[in-house]
């Protein structure tokens, strides 16, 4: 069975389940939901499911990525989906592990103004997971057309 | 020890790996014997920063929460807002880096 593609899907599934917790955590909060120890849950499921991607795609750029589907963006239509895309990605990908174990903290607390914090701090995850994903697909689409 | 204590350690600590990942980067970009450094501590650049920003993370959350001192809640909620836009800082000036970087070549 090949792992390329298994691999990719696992990273791609584990950040659409932190995505996902983390708007579940932002309508929580929005809510004004009195349950610290479910939010708490919640943040938890995001974190974990932003470093299992983070460990699966890095296990894949690092491999795969570099030595087998790089060439093939480069040489394509649209090398400058490594160049920008791919590059800023793989960065920006190291702010999301400590910002989810913030929300994990953050979660718990009851004040208003923590609460209000908190909602941007986890809706920002949310924005930055979509915009991690776009970026994703765009590296996709240009391997695809590189491979044409 | 209180939330918000653990809230604003966790918060600055987040925010100085976002400023050292972006410096590292940009750094490397520009310094190629930096890059080939970073590159053979682990195998390659990018498992090296992934290893030591959480390494930095942890030391600097253990630094920070060491302070006795209670925080108050609009302490520690400016320390988030400050996270948060500086998340969106660094991936600016990192997506915007590439891009001149591209651009120049």
């Amino acid at each position: 069975m090949p792992v390329k593609p298994i691999l990719v899907g696992l990273h791609l599934a584990f950040a659409i389940i932190g995505i996902d917790a983390f708007l579940w955590l932002l309508g929580e909060l929005a809510a004004k939901v009195e349950n610290a120890r479910r939010r708490a849950f919640v943040a938890t499921v995001g974190f974990v499911s932003f470093a299992l991607s983070w460990l699966l795609g890095g296990y894949y750029y690092v491999v795969f990525y570099g030595p087998t589907v790089k060439p093939i963006i480069k040489a394509g239509m649209a090398p400058w989906a490594h160049a920008v895309v791919m590059e800023a990605k793989e960065h920006i990908f190291l702010f999301m592990i400590p910002m989810a174990f913030t929300a994990i903290l953050a979660a718990r607390a009851t004040s208003p103004e923590l609460r209000k914090s908190t909602m941007w701090l986890t809706g920002s995850l949310a924005a930055l997971g979509l915009f991690l994903g776009l970026m994703g697909y765009i590296i996709s689409a240009a391997a695809r057309w590189g491979a044409v | 020890m209180l939330p918000e204590n653990t809230v604003r350690a966790s918060a600055r600590a987040a925010t100085l790996v976002i400023v050292f990942v972006v410096a590292i980067t940009i750094a490397a970009e520009m310094s190629a014997p930096l890059k080939t450094a970073l590159a053979s501590m682990t195998g390659h650049h990018w498992v090296t920063k992934s290893v030591a920003s959480v390494l930095i993370y942890m030391l600097l959350f253990a630094f920070f929460a060491r302070s006795a001192t209670p925080v108050r809640a609009d302490q520690a909620a400016r320390s988030v807002h400050l996270l948060v836009a500086t998340s969106f800082a660094g991936a600016a000036a990192l997506t915007g880096y590439f891009l001149w970087h591209f651009l120049a070549l």
